[in-house]
């Protein structure tokens, strides 16, 4: 099959067009530098960011609920909260500049809820000192769309929508753009930029059971760390637990575990034998998570492996308990009437923990700069601030802050570099690397069903309780549909929007994301936040108060530790 | 256990001269939505069909809009029951990419939320 790559000339692109994404194209912009942004759907209306809650912190003190609440107060809850594992220089910039950038995206049009005076309203969410969650209208969709319309209104901004970016073109030792495909046209195209933003999210859906949007292959790690980029703290996995789990036209919807608490329904989650599993009050996150897991792995589940989300035995009158619904998550409660037909406040729903964000990714410094000259990352998909564990409200807050960091210093750096070439044969290199999918094979297989082996065994044995035994078999697993199955995927003959194409690229990446992921909860001998060893269960603050960082070498991983850069709050005896 | 029947626009612009309608039977015992009913015929029957997957399956981003019984729905969100047959077409207002993806263009119209995002204009502004 014979195949043109087109070529393109930018001073920044962009990959990724969700929150994180639109933030660096527009800061990227307004230094006065050319941007294109990717998105491998719509910009503004894909990735995690559309599908986030209402909540984005930002210590806002006097404007906000408590005047005794301030940066400083933010990044030392960040810091306790991220369990001494985030860097102390990315967590300064984004306690300190998160009001402003929230300030930004009210210039933009995002509506906050407000007091009376005009103050920011704000809920007080777990790990926060004070109220720290401002209260964003519409949810995240509302932040997502119109910062892709601001984005798309700077005339330097070139939104592209329905490209997959798959690669990173190096040049020596630096980043000088992406190759990807148009989708929509089914045509090869390589953007070659002086400066290279990763925004495109994290790994949540290489687990089967994800609560996030099925684009979330994990991209950005795998392509930096091809590129040649550390890649940091894989093993720090968040679940979410009450994510409804059938009928499968809603699989993955949130339904909040936060409003069985007593002040909201005050209900509970049953297992199989009608027994409530939460004791009141309701633990913190990661322990509910590890107590339904628990009850699921001892054969107390439901039919389809999961437990009973249950607000008709809540002791308050079922008008209040709808209103509770309508009012807090109208969207959800709404959808689950429709696309499945069942009523949340009127019969109970089969729930289960669900992957739902990725604290480790390519490591950063505070301008967003990766390990390799010209590559940038910010967002989820960026690594090493929050630590082993994020507060609620933090995934917005890091994409708006990290994002104009990360999209601002791109700028800066692209006028100082020079125009970005690449070699052709590189190029055509890695266009027939992607085009030989076209090839007939003797034994194909096709791309949908090697995602669903690498989520199935993702989802098995990277939970979250896991333990060496089983980390290893994944590890086994991983390796032969690397070595079996991705060679042989076979694709048809499409060109235009051609999903199956889509399927193949991704699960090339996937695989590479999966098998760094079960190596670095391998590499980690402790448990920690949201990584959980069965065989080690015990915190260890002396030998794991650092990052593991992955690296390739030879064409291998290669796992070591990075030590935490602590700017003003080291760990007590340490 | 009854049928969904399932009539499906089809068009490539690069090699069909005309559209044309795929009929195709998917086995349910409950209702489906019209986006699993889409997957179900990706995955088991034909992968050459090509529909907006790159969506939230949340009922949000309104990426899933397709014309189900001439009406413009969320794919996502809209019930099809066990025996019911429904006809399933693009959203004819936009210009088509390939069966039922269109080019949104990519102003996305939903009954809460309008935004347009100007397409190339970076590009044509150098063009000139």
């Amino acid at each position: 099959m014979s195949f043109v790559i087109k070529e393109v000339k930018t001073d920044v692109v962009v990959v990724g067009g969700a929150g994180a994404g639109c933030r660096a194209a527009i800061a990227a912009a307004d230094e006065g530098v050319e941007v294109v942004l990717l998105d491998k759907g719509t910009a503004g209306r894909s990735g995690a960011t559309p599908c986030a809650l209402w909540s984005i912190q930002a210590p806002f003190g006097e404007r906000g609920m408590d005047s005794r609440d301030s940066p400083e107060q933010m990044f030392r809850d960040m810091v306790v909260g991220g369990r001494y594992l985030g860097d102390q220089n990315i967590v300064e910039v984004i306690s300190h500049t998160a009001c402003d950038r929230i300030l930004d995206l009210e210039s933009y049009g995002v509506k906050f809820k407000k007091t009376e005076d005009g103050r920011f309203y704000q809920t007080p969410m777990p790990g926060q000192t004070y109220p720290r969650s401002c209260f964003i209208i519409e949810n995240g969709n509302a932040l997502s769309t119109i910062l892709a319309k601001e984005a798309s209104q700077r005339r330097n901004v070139w939104i592209r929508n329905d490209f997959l970016a798959f690669h990173i073109l190096k040049r020596g030792d630096r980043a000088v753009g992406v190759l990807g495909l148009d989708v929509k046209e089914g045509e090869l195209e390589a953007i070659l930029a002086k400066s290279v933003v990763l925004a495109s999210g994290g790994y949540t859906s290489i687990w089967d059971f994800s609560d996030n949007p099925p684009t979330m292959t994990g991209d950005a790690v795998a392509m930096a760390y091809n590129a040649g980029a550390d890649i940091v703290d894989l093993e720090f996995n968040q679940f979410y637990g009450t994510d409804v789990l059938w009928p499968p036209s809603v699989r993955g919807t949130v339904v909040l575990y936060e409003l069985l608490a007593e002040p909201f329904t005050d209900a509970n989650v049953y297992n199989s034998e009608g027994k409530p599993v939460f004791p009141k009050p309701l633990p913190i996150r990661d322990e509910a998570i590890r107590i339904m897991y628990r009850e699921i792995m001892e054969g107390r589940g439901t039919l389809h492996g999961g437990l009973w989300y249950d607000v008709t035995k809540s002791p308050k009158p079922r008008e209040e308990v709808r209103r509770i619904f309508e009012e807090m998550t109208p969207r959800h409660y709404e959808f689950i009437k429709n696309a499945a037909g069942i009523d949340l406040v009127e019969e109970p729903l089969e729930v289960a923990p669900a992957s739902h964000y990725q604290c480790g990714g390519v490591y950063i410094n505070e301008k967003g700069e990766t390990t390799v000259a010209g590559l940038f990352a910010c967002g989820e998909c960026a690594g090493n601030y929050m630590g082993a564990n994020r507060l609620a409200g933090s995934a917005l807050a890091d994409t708006q802050t990290m994002g104009a960091q990360a999209g601002r210093h791109a700028a800066l750096a692209a006028k100082k570099s020079p125009e970005p070439r690449v070699s052709r044969r590189s190029l055509e290199e890695e266009g027939s690397r992607a085009c030989s999918l076209f090839k007939k094979k003797r034994n194909p297989i096709s791309p949908q069903e090697v995602k669903e082996q690498i989520k199935r065994v993702v989802g098995r044995y990277v939970a979250p309780i896991r333990d060496a035994q089983g980390l290893k078999t994944a590890l086994n697993e991983l390796k032969r549909i690397k070595s079996k199955l991705i060679p042989n995927m076979a694709i048809p003959c499409v060109a235009k929007y051609n999903l199956e194409w889509v399927d193949a690229l991704e699960a090339n990446l996937m695989v590479e994301t999966a098998e760094l992921t079960v190596g670095s909860a391998l590499f980690r001998t402790e448990s920690r936040g949201h990584h959980f060893r069965l065989d080690h269960p015990e915190t260890d603050d002396k030998r794991w108060l650092k990052h593991t960082v992955v690296r390739m070498k030879g064409g291998k991983p290669s796992y070591f530790t990075r030590p935490v850069i602590y700017t003003r709050m080291p760990p007590q005896g340490a | 256990m009854a049928d969904i029947t399932a009539k499906v626009f089809r068009f490539d612009p690069t090699v069909d001269r005309m559209p044309r309608y795929e009929t195709y039977r998917i086995p349910a015992d409950e209702p489906m939505t019209v986006l699993t009913i889409l997957r179900y015929i990706r995955r088991q029957i034909d992968p050459t069909i090509s529909f907006r997957d790159y969506i939230c399956y949340k009922g949000i981003c309104a990426n899933c809009m397709v014309t189900v019984n001439g009406k413009p729905v969320r794919g996502c969100s809209t019930r099809i029951n066990p025996g019911e047959t429904v006809l399933v077409e693009p959203m004819f207002k936009h210009p088509i990419v390939k069966d039922l993806v269109v080019d949104f263009g990519t102003t996305i119209k939903s009954e809460d939320a309008v935004y347009t995002i100007r397409r190339g204009v970076f590009i044509e502004a150098r063009r000139q």
